[in-house]
């Protein structure tokens, strides 16, 4: 019977109190969760009979919840979804054949928890920004762009949107660095996301201690003053998604 | 005071999660995977986070018009 795979921890300081919470959490999920175990790692499994149903939207957030409610109390590797496998001895097999490289990532989020930071222009700075005001055209134009042609005015036009952006760019980059400054105090684990908007300032996911969480929130309460004109959005704690980035074959 | 930086938006947290399990987190590939109903798992991932988008913007437009 197919087995999906929601999350691999550390079997020897773990086993027996997590397989208690894991019975509980069976109970309130109506899901039947198991634990296969090596000496030294174990994942958490369900059955499934009917690969189907898991592909949709409601079972992605079943699967995503229990794996939330486990890594909010215990350390664990989270799975991406998907991972589905033949039998037990394919989840034993897995462990024993990438047992270094688990138990590595393991020792580097335990006792952690991921949290997401992101800066957004708030609507108001957008406006500013999408307007050529933005760019202080009292510069020196290029004489090869003076001119009133069509062309001319087309090139122009272009060159005015580049030095936003290169103004832009270079904003960002100083917020970025007041941010990574203010993070390295409580934590060297942070990874900055690529911007997908131009909405985004920061978009960074980092991992804390456990312990530092009060630590975090004056934090985000002083860049929240600090860039009081953008919108500092704090979400977490998360199950460490980000640092369990690995693709094993 | 401090919850107030917690996202409060449902929708906006329904997204970040389906694009936590689907695109992040320990990766199985090789023979021992299965995929589901033989559809490639990177495409049914991707459109379920599609459809919370979709459905997230529908929502917005609704709530503007209100």
């Amino acid at each position: 019977m197919p087995l999906i795979i929601y999350a691999i921890f550390d079997s020897i300081n773990y086993i027996d109190s997590l397989s208690s919470y894991v019975d509980a959490l069976s109970l309130k999920s109506k899901i039947k969760l198991e634990i296969i175990s090596t000496s030294t790692l174990s994942a958490i499994v369900s059955r499934t009979t009917d690969l189907k149903k898991q592909a949709c939207q409601n079972d992605v957030m079943i699967y995503a919840t229990i794996i939330g409610d486990i890594a909010a109390k215990y350390s664990i590797l989270p799975m991406r979804y998907g991972s589905i496998v033949s039998s037990p001895f394919d989840v034993t097999e897995l462990l024993n054949n990438h047992n270094e490289t688990f138990v590595t990532l393991i020792k580097k989020i335990t006792d952690k928890e991921e949290y997401s930071l992101r800066i957004l222009y708030s609507h108001l700075d957008k406006e500013k920004n999408n307007t050529e005001d933005f760019v202080d055209l009292s510069q020196n134009v290029p004489n090869i762009l003076q001119g009133n042609t069509d062309s001319k005015k087309y090139l122009l036009n272009k060159y005015i949107k580049h030095l936003s952006e290169e103004k832009r760019l270079q904003y960002i980059d100083k917020i970025q660095s007041i941010v990574a400054c203010n993070l390295q105090t409580i934590t060297d684990l942070i990874v900055y996301n690529k911007q997908t908007t131009t909405g985004f300032i920061v978009d960074a996911v980092f991992m804390i201690e456990r312990s530092k969480k009060s630590e975090l929130l004056d934090l985000v309460m002083q860049m929240q003053t600090l860039f009081s004109e953008h919108n500092v959005v704090l979400s977490g704690p998360w199950p460490p998604y980000n640092f369990s980035n690995i693709n094993i074959g | 005071m401090q919850d107030e930086f917690y996202s409060k938006n449902k929708e906006i947290t329904i997204l970040e999660v389906l694009d936590r399990v689907l695109t992040k987190g320990v990766v199985i590939t090789g023979d021992i995977v299965i995929s589901v109903a033989d559809i490639d798992l990177v495409y049914v991932g991707l459109r379920l986070l599609l459809s919370s988008v979709e459905t997230m913007e529908k929502n917005k437009q609704n709530s503007i018009k209100m």
